[in-house]
């Protein structure tokens, strides 16, 4: 019974607070968007880097540094997937502009901010097992490679519809 | 002061009639062409709720006709909730194709899960009930309503998660759909703990009577979206001035890495 009800509570409440969220936020701002740093996150998730640091530094010393850099990665990624959703939103008005151009940059755009998400939450996981077990190898590049494509269209999607500071602020 | 018997009945009728009034909305407004499926639904809902009202006041029927009735008219309902669940989820995922796969993918995986967990359930915890026959349909509808749960509570989070746009109605439909999920089951879960025998006790009044009011309040928050004019929960206008400048040495960054 308690699982049902708890279901039950779910199905009720989430529709609710997604909707209560909605109309809180439902103009996204370009002071929202969030500073990454790629080269930065791409010293952070560099093998080469981490293999260096694992010579140089006693184990339980490595083990901490490493699950620092980890964090800090999760937090670029986070960052980077919640630029995507911003953005999403200003190229889903982008996307029912009546030329054409701008509204396959619009489409371009909301395919790579969604790619970019679907890979923000497969590689998070990644990363909160390998703080568990340092060491253990991990690939987010596609991430960093997503977003930077992200960017390249919102420069694009710029040049034809008025999408103001966000590439800036990227 | 009313019985819990005469409140359950104005409660019933109440919903039975809202059922008519939203099926009527939907035929004058036709929104049948949007939501095709939502109509037969309604349709549905409004012709069997309206059934069951005159099989209950039928001298000639049996109370086994009647449960047949009621057993009917819930299957059809929920099968048609199903319908709607699945084409909501899928009609939206054609606007974008790079999730298609994977939203199909997880829908399906998400179905799965569900139904082993329901199935799980019911084997384990059948619950109480004055025969066999209760006993089934109890089981079966709690199975139902886990699994409808499961797939709403999944295509809300999905959308939410890749910031998919929710035309209003859409997301009305698929509240309500979320209202009459979530209470049944709530209801049956205590129900199949409670139930006693073959008459009805004052919790069990009290119980269906909670029941019946969230399916009307499922029917008002349909009427209430259908009734209203139809918007996207995405930005629609609003944005920031061209700014020619940045976009110039955006585009120098870009070219000199």
């Amino acid at each position: 019974m308690t699982m049902s009800i708890i279901l039950a509570v779910l199905a009720l409440s989430v529709p609710v607070i997604i909707r209560l969220a909605k109309g809180r936020g439902s103009t996204p701002q370009v002071e929202q968007i969030r500073s990454v740093d790629l080269r930065a996150f791409r010293n952070l998730v560099d093998p080469e880097e981490e293999s260096y640091l694992h010579r140089n530094l006693p184990p339980a010393e490595f083990r901490r540094i490493q699950r620092e850099r980890l964090r800090a990665a999760v937090e670029y990624v986070k960052s980077a997937a919640f630029n995507a959703g911003v953005l999403m939103r200003f190229a889903e008005a982008a996307r029912r502009s009546p030329d054409p151009g701008t509204a396959e940059a619009a489409a371009r755009l909301i395919d790579n901010a969604m790619r970019l998400r679907t890979y923000a939450f497969q590689a998070i996981p990644k990363f909160y097992l390998a703080m568990i077990f340092p060491g253990r190898r991990i690939s987010p590049a596609r991430v960093a490679e997503s977003y930077e494509q992200m960017t390249r269209q919102v420069v694009l999607l710029g040049l034809q519809y008025p999408t103001g500071k966000i590439s800036a602020a990227l | 002061m009313l019985s819990l018997s005469l409140v359950w009945h104005i409660i019933w009728f109440s919903r039975v009639t809202a059922s008519l009034v939203l099926f009527l909305v939907i035929i004058r407004r036709q929104l049948y062409k949007q939501f095709p499926l939502f109509a037969v639904h309604s349709a549905w809902i409004a012709v069997a709720g309206m059934a069951v009202v005159a099989l209950d006041y039928a001298p000639f029927v049996s109370g086994y006709q009647y449960f047949a009735g009621v057993a009917i008219s819930s299957g059809v309902e929920a099968a048609l909730a199903f319908m709607i669940i699945y084409q909501m989820f899928m009609q939206r995922l054609e606007h974008y194709p790079v999730v298609r796969d994977l939203g199909t993918f997880a829908f399906r995986a998400t179905t799965v899960v569900f139904l082993i967990t329901a199935v799980a359930l019911a084997w384990l915890v059948p619950g109480q009930a004055p025969n066999q026959l209760f006993a089934a349909y109890s089981i079966v509808q709690r199975t139902v309503r886990t699994l409808q749960c499961g797939q709403l509570v999944f295509l809300f989070l999905f959308y939410a998660y890749f910031h998919l746009s929710w035309r209003s109605r859409a997301f009305g439909i698929a509240l309500g759909l979320g209202i009459l999920a979530s209470t049944s089951l709530a209801v049956n879960a205590i129900h199949s703990q409670i139930a006693s025998g073959k008459t009805w006790t004052p919790s069990e009044y009290t119980l269906e009577s909670a029941n019946e009011f969230t399916y009307l309040l499922a029917v008002l928050v349909w009427l209430s979206y259908l009734l209203a004019p139809d918007q996207s929960t995405t930005l629609d206008s609003g944005l920031p001035d061209h700014d020619l400048e940045t976009w110039n040495r955006e585009l120098e960054r870009l070219l000199k890495p």
